[in-house]
């Protein structure tokens, strides 16, 4: 059958069990729009600025897994994307960016809104490539699924001339691979020595990181988790792998993390770290990091084994399945002494930060931490799915939002991209129409995606935005108040009415400032059977504690 | 400081030479000669010598392998400076 490349593209895509799509159309990507005008089996969402359709295609890959794709034309369109593409390469998300180019006659003639993407986005794909020819376009595009989805997952950009989308190919569905996914062998030997090790250790500690989820091994790490005794701390993406209030989950790690997740890290004689990569926000300084722990490392990135931590034994594996071959050959235990040692600290850290913060003081302002608290309490069913933007209210989202349901925590960890909560969130919401989905955002990076709020509307999303409004960068601002003497250098915001601003889009909202008006404002944010956003003034000046500053260990993590 | 040979094996396609260097100058690694030689229309032979440590090498060696259209990658000498 002759079809144009665009026909082929959607064709393809369709083929590959894409449903929803986010994008931007423009000159050069017009064949391509002009394919998707009459298919009814594909979900065209059209978003505001194409960083808006890159992060909700990351979205979208997060919360199922399923590749993420996002539409946009050359030049600016395809620039626009850039932020997003190296938010998924760093957070391992997988996502296909199908960018229009300018003829491929004109190539290298500064045409009009002709960039070199391709050049662009090397260092921050795991793919990309060109296409000048339709013929290439079916194989390619399963290609680039394939890439995008398997091993360590990443993003993918596939560069399409115009005139490939115009010109006719000979479409075969038989071109179009669904590939397996092959996984390394993962060595015998290697697992036995995991195993003797884990049933030596006398404080022997798990952290779990984001390839939990990745792998849906939440499961299976439950089961070795519990058959051990040993517990269990995650990274902030590992958040949501185990339920947070499982007797062995012993906080998250971090610079903003619990505290005697933190401190005990340099008390374990053995850590077992699956799916993480010891970042350094994890960390801390590494000259002084678990220097009385053998490690060992689970993951499917042979990259990651001993970049920064030296490991023992380096397993390279799908988490799922090394963990579910360790089960089985590992000892039955429990080791109730080093579980106290964590259940004293965090005895701690609750009197001396969590009870305070979430405890509503009279004529003092409202606290995050309080907010978050509360709606954890509300949406306790597990059926929310909490998006967080970057700052100090993600940090608070992480540390008081009890998460007991897999991926139901999802935020930009790696890039640390503002603006990211609300585009995220719609992808979230596209792939899970029957789950809460709440983005917690701060008053500045809100302002960084605000214009999506118009998608909300347009393709009935019903997104629910949780404004922590400090008037702050406030993370910036702790910063400047703890290690520049206060000198809050541009990091005060002077903010517009951000309900008036939903109204404008037809969004209802409401602003809450008192402790008393909290509940209510929250239901109604929860019940609300459209999209809705809640902006709750917090207190300005508040600082997230734990912390383990900049260039310290773990092992000062300091509780004030 | 040593130096080191590396031996390349990757498809012969536009832009594996951008993804190879874009890897080395990543690291701040310097190329200090290179070789690249299309074998038949498909596969390409390298070599390239760098100056640099073990670990850095051993990591570059592990990035490198990640890009798709590299085939083997093989430190061939290494000799102290
Ligand atoms: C795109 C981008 N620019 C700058 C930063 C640096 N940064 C990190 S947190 C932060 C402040 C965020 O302020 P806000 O959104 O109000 O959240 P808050 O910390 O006040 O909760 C800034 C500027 C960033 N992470 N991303
Ligand atoms: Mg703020």
């Amino acid at each position: 059958m002759q079809i144009t490349g665009a026909e082929a593209i959607i064709k393809s895509l369709i083929h590959l069990g894409v449903t929803d799509i986010f994008g931007y159309p423009g000159g050069t990507i017009m064949p391509t729009y002009d394919a998707m005008f009459h298919e009814k089996d594909l979900r065209h969402i059209l978003v505001r600025h194409e960083q808006g359709a890159v992060i909700a295609a990351g979205g979208y890959a997060r919360a199922t897994n399923r590749v993420g794709v996002c539409v946009a034309t050359s030049g600016p369109g395809a620039t626009n994307l850039v932020t997003g593409i190296a938010d998924a390469m760093l957070d391992s998300v997988p996502i296909v960016c199908i960018t229009g180019q300018v003829n491929s006659s004109l190539i290298g003639t500064d045409a009009f809104q002709e960039a070199d993407i391709i050049g662009m986005t090397i260092p921050i794909t795991k793919w990309n490539y060109q296409i000048c020819n339709a013929n290439e376009i079916p194989y390619i595009i399963s290609k680039a699924f394939h890439i995008a989805r398997y091993g360590r997952p990443g993003p993918v950009l596939i560069d399409i001339t115009k005139d490939a989308q115009f010109n006719k190919l000979e479409f075969n569905l038989a071109d179009i691979n669904i590939h397996q996914y092959h996984y390394p062998k993962i060595s015998e030997a290697q697992i036995s020595q995991a195993a003797h090790l884990i049933n030596q250790a006398k404080r022997p500690y798990i952290l779990a990181g984001h390839g939990i989820a990745i792998s849906e091994a939440e499961q299976e790490l439950l089961e070795f988790a519990n058959k051990t005794g040993i517990p269990v701390a995650c990274t902030l993406h590992g958040l949501s792998t185990i339920n947070t209030n499982h007797p062995l989950y012993a906080g998250m790690l971090g610079m903003h993390g619990n505290y005697g997740s933190n401190l005990l890290t340099n008390e374990a004689d053995l850590i077992i770290a699956i799916g993480m990569r010891f970042d350094d926000r994890v960390t801390g300084n590494l000259a002084t990091y678990a220097k009385n722990a053998k490690i060992i490392h689970i993951d499917i990135d042979k990259a990651e084994l001993g970049k920064n931590v030296f490991a023992h034994v380096a397993i390279e594996g799908d988490a799922k399945e090394v963990l579910g071959e360790l089960v089985h050959i590992v000892s039955p235990n429990n080791h109730s002494e080093w579980i106290k040692q964590f259940a004293d600290l965090h005895n701690l850290e609750k009197e001396q930060i969590v009870d305070h913060a979430i405890t509503p003081k009279p004529n003092s302002q409202i606290k995050m931490a309080e907010v978050i608290h509360m709606l954890s309490q509300k949406t306790d069913d597990g059926n929310s799915i909490i998006v967080s933007d970057v700052g100090q209210h993600q940090m608070i989202a992480a540390r008081y939002y009890s998460f007991n349901k897999a991926k139901t925590h999802i935020t930009s960890g790696g890039l640390g991209t503002m603006g990211f909560a609300l585009p995220s969130a719609i992808g979230v919401k596209t792939a899970r129409p029957t789950q809460n989905v709440i983005a917690v955002v701060g008053d500045g990076g809100f302002q960084m995606n605000i214009q999506e709020l118009a998608v909300l509307v347009q393709d009935d999303i019903a997104v629910k935005i949780l404004i922590l409004n400090n008037g702050y960068l406030g993370m910036v601002r702790q910063w400047q108040e703890l290690f520049f003497d206060k000198r809050y250098s541009f990091t005060e915001l002077l903010n517009p009415d951000f309900v008036k601003i939903a109204e404008a889009y037809s969004i209802p909202g409401v602003r809450v400032s008192k402790h008393e008006d909290l509940s209510s404002a929250i239901d109604q944010m929860l019940n609300s059977p459209t999209a809705f956003l809640l902006e709750v003034d917090v207190e300005k000046e508040e600082n997230v504690f734990p912390m383990v500053p900049a260039g310290c260990g773990v092992g000062e993590i300091r509780l004030s | 400081m040593n130096m080191y040979v590396i031996s390349l094996i990757t498809q012969n396609t536009l832009c594996v030479l951008q993804r190879v260097a874009g890897m080395f100058s990543r690291y701040r690694v310097n190329i200090e000669h290179i070789n690249i030689s299309k074998h038949t229309d498909k596969i390409s032979y390298w070599n390239i010598v760098i100056h640099s440590e073990d670990e850095k090498v051993e990591l570059l060696q592990k990035q490198l392998s990640k890009i798709i259209e590299l085939v083997d990658i093989k430190i061939i000498d290494k000799v102290p400076l």
